[in-house]
């Protein structure tokens, strides 16, 4: 009753830029999860010896 | 909303790796290096033959391939121990930002500095003390079982950890139980060592990592709560911008 009334369409297009914001927001999570994977994951050489100080901070499981 | 949580990730990243690089130069460091002295002198057999070349392969524990490449000692290793130290910070802030923003937007978490510095001591739970429980802290020269397995078992470990805590914080009546079960899943196995951490011929050395090893889960464990208690800080301050919160106060206020 106090709820003011919304036309269907301004709901429909908040109902999909609310599934875009989710799209965005889970390819935020995977940006962060795919740095945390070369930071602290990346079995190469190189990239353990340039992180190495910081997977062992971090305590990620290191050599 | 992707632009704006990525570039306020990478912000908090830059500000919690230079802190984290800053806080592991006084605390973390100096052990990293004293306990590499006992692990590039192999015992006794590396001072007899000291011109003898480093080809130990067979060598049991530790041991880094020395033809790959690695920073040198000093300023380049510390310039890229803080390239690494950021781009960890930015991808945890990442996912921080959009695990707080989730709450806040189902009204679950306000955004509070006082809630931010409880996300932050959250986050320590999960990604520091839950694998930590399982895997020590180490440090350069203990023995431990294959790379593979550990870091599986980390990710599961904080996972969980993180499903867990969530469920018994969030979540009423049976699904709490669940959450508790989630929590101590990952330690019914645990990819532990079996027999000593530290295997130098020495026992004297033995001793002095040991020690090292010790002063090494105090300093880690501070420093990483440092870090995450600063990353909820910051995550809040940032989302606080983002949706608005601190310009409507300060039009409020003007």
């Amino acid at each position: 009753m106090s709820a003011t009334p919304v036309s269907s369409s301004s709901r429909i297009s908040r109902s999909g830029s609310r599934i875009a914001s989710a799209y965005q927001q889970g390819a935020v999570v995977l940006f962060g999860a795919l740095i945390l994977y070369a930071v602290g994951f990346l079995p190469m050489n190189a990239a353990h010896n340039a992180a190495h100080d910081t997977r062992h901070s971090l305590v990620f499981p290191c050599h | 909303m992707f632009r704006a949580l990525v570039l306020s990730a990478c912000l908090i990243g830059i500000v919690l790796g230079l802190a984290m690089t800053a806080m592991q130069a006084v605390g973390v460091t100096p052990i990293l290096l004293a306990a590499e002295q006992y692990e590039v002198s192999h015992g006794p057999q590396a001072v007899a033959g000291a011109h003898h070349d480093h080809g130990h392969a067979g060598q049991a524990g530790h041991h880094h391939d020395e033809t790959a490449w690695a920073p040198a000692d000093g300023t380049e290793r510390l310039f890229y121990t803080a390239v690494s130290n950021i781009l960890a910070g930015i991808g945890f802030a990442a996912i921080l930002l959009v695990v707080m923003n989730q709450l806040h937007e189902r009204g679950r978490l306000m955004m509070t500095a006082g809630r931010g510095l409880m996300m932050g001591g959250l986050c320590y739970l999960v990604v520091f003390v839950a694998p930590s429980l399982g895997l020590p802290p180490e440090i350069p020269g203990a023995a431990a079982t294959a790379l593979e397995s550990r870091q599986l078992w980390w990710l599961a470990t904080v996972i969980l950890a993180a499903a867990g805590l969530g469920l018994l914080i969030l979540a009423r009546g049976w699904q709490r139980g669940l959450g508790g079960l989630l929590l101590l899943a990952p330690y019914a196995w645990v990819p532990a060592h079996e027999g000593p951490l530290f295997s130098h011929p020495d026992p004297q050395a033995v001793a002095a990592l040991t020690e090292l090893h010790h002063s090494f889960i105090w300093a880690s464990g501070l420093t990483n709560l440092a870090f995450w208690l600063l990353a909820g800080l910051l995550s809040v301050i940032a989302l606080q911008r983002l949706t608005g919160i601190a310009q409507g106060h300060e039009e409020a206020r003007d």
